[in-house]
């Protein structure tokens, strides 16, 4: 497997992750500008950000529990909570 | 209601395993409540730790932690499109205790500290994640995790760089995008020959190197660390620059894993593990107000870290951060209170050591290090210059000067570059 050819989806195949059945992140769309959509689509290192019929949606699956989305997005614009605890990505390097 | 515990510590990183060790080892009642499956199944860095504030807390650590090399050369390269032109440093005193830095998986590495903790009488609750501070007035009582009330006397918010606590405590609200940059990261597989082989080191020893000009202009550079049976390989940008631009956080990293100085470095091995995490990078202006009653922030949480541009620390801040917070605690415990003045220590304590110091030393450096010109036109510049010292093709010389003036037409003015070079004694 050629490391430069890697996918997104191929690099988060590599982790181990334990994912709840609720969602620990959500849209606000009332508050989530055509803008912020813009950077939530590029920024997210997951790319657990994508346009599904015209609408932006977000998808647990695969979330590093970064926090750039929040950081990079407009006050409000994503309801942004850690996932339960022992949930989400488990580390095994670090 | 009387407290179940003197402290109640939230987060068992870095910063939190030394502040709960730091009170375990001092027989002082403490829980230390991780989200993570395990202490260490949320943590992720770069992988460069320097050692003296562990060495301090636990002496030779080295000898029973889960470390990977001893960085025994550092390199700083610059990249331009298709060439690289770098600086190394050989350090034979790095490769003697006490050691300067090692490199580490932060994972494996906090399982170790978190069992430290256990082993010195601290209490662990991992898998539990705090929703919030108890309050009594304005002082904090306790933590609400997993639904039950959980009250101490004190409470050290050591939950990372997306801390809630220290937003619940109103110390400080979210990071603006100036004041964080993301990390984006990939563990590489390697057989320790091989990593001896090509990077020319024995098999304690290791590479740390840093890499400038692949950023696509953007404020960041990438990292390169050889662990013992693995790389470490990874790009960090500021996220007010990432919102700029065009590119996706990803294709960063696969720039510089494309780059042929890089490529070479890790062909062959078999990706692992691929991650992601903030860096607080505000520096010195953006240290929030770091305790109120009952309640005391350390590490990431509070924003301790250092970049110079070609360093890059974190973790040593970390260490320090949580084994003085404990400092404090149990200095508070003699005086039998745990109000605002008694933790107020804790401000004074870290102005006297490297922390707040190293802090106050690159205070201006986030404003020399937002200057664009560093992370393409400067990298550049210097591998056009070399390419064209070193190419001969029976066309006309022109003498060093010449080179210089005509590679930098264009690009960047005498004045300005002399400016950037002053401004370059902030660091």
């Amino acid at each position: 497997m050629s490391l430069e050819k890697l996918s997104v989806e191929q690099r988060l195949n590599l982790n181990s992750f334990a994912t709840d059945r609720e969602s620990h992140i959500s849209i606000n769309h009332k508050l989530c500008k055509e803008q912020d959509a813009k950077i939530l689509l590029r920024i997210c290192p997951a790319a657990c950000f994508t346009m599904k019929s015209g609408e932006l949606v977000f998808s647990r699956l695969g979330c590093l529990e970064c926090g750039a989305c929040r950081a990079a997005t407009s006050p409000g614009a994503i309801e942004w909570n850690f996932p339960k605890g022992g949930f989400g990505i488990q580390y095994r390097y670090g | 209601m009387e407290a179940e515990f003197e402290a109640i510590v939230v987060g068992a990183g870095l910063s939190g395993c030394a502040a709960a060790y730091g009170l375990a080892k001092h027989g002082v009642r403490v829980l230390l409540i991780e989200r993570g499956r395990h202490p260490g199944s949320k943590s992720m860095s770069g992988g460069l730790m320097y050692c003296h504030a562990l060495h301090k807390l636990i002496p030779e650590f080295w000898k029973e932690a889960p470390v990977e090399r001893y960085v025994k050369r550092h390199v700083i390269s610059f990249l331009s499109k298709g060439s690289a032109v770098s600086l190394g440093f050989d350090g034979s005193r790095f490769s003697t205790p006490p050691y300067n830095s090692y490199t580490v998986l932060l994972s494996k590495f906090n399982e170790w500290f978190g069992s430290k903790v256990e082993q010195a009488g601290g209490i662990l609750a991992d898998g539990t994640y705090v929703d919030d501070l108890l309050w009594d007035g304005a002082q904090v009582v306790g933590v609400r995790a997993g639904g039950e009330d959980i009250r101490s006397r004190v409470v050290i918010a050591a939950d990372g760089v997306n801390s809630r606590l220290v937003e619940s405590a109103k110390v400080r609200g979210k990071f603006s995008p100036g004041a964080v940059a993301l990390g984006v990261k990939s563990v590489v597989g390697m057989p320790s020959e091989a990593i001896q082989a090509r990077f020319n080191v024995h098999e304690e020893e290791g590479v740390a190197y840093t890499f400038l000009g692949c950023t696509r202009g953007m404020q960041g550079g990438g990292f390169l660390y050889t662990n013992r049976e693995s790389v470490s390989v990874g790009v960090v940008a500021g996220i007010h620059s990432l919102i700029k631009t065009d590119a996706k956080s990803t294709e960063l990293l696969d720039d510089l894993i494309s780059h042929p100085t890089v490529s070479e470095l890790i062909e062959g091995g078999t990706p692992l593990e691929y991650s992601a995490q903030l860096i607080p990078e505000g520096g010195f202006g953006a240290v929030p107000q770091l305790h109120r009653d009952g309640f005391l922030v350390v590490g990431d949480a509070a924003g301790f870290t250092s970049n110079s541009g070609l360093l890059l620390r974190g973790m040593d801040f970390a260490v320090a951060s949580g084994a003085m917070a404990a400092e404090v605690v149990r200095k508070a415990k003699e005086f039998g209170a745990y109000t605002d003045s008694t933790l107020a220590q804790y401000d004074s304590l870290l102005q006297k050591t490297f922390v707040i110091r190293d802090l106050r030393t690159y205070r201006n450096a986030p404003r020399f290090l937002s200057n664009q010109r560093l992370y393409s036109t400067y990298p550049d510049l210097v591998c056009n210059l070399m390419e064209r010292l070193y190419t001969v093709d029976g066309g006309p010389r022109k003498n060093l000067f010449g080179v210089v003036r005509r590679e930098m037409k264009g690009k960047v003015s005498w004045v300005r570059l002399v400016e950037d070079l002053l401004e370059a004694r902030v660091l």
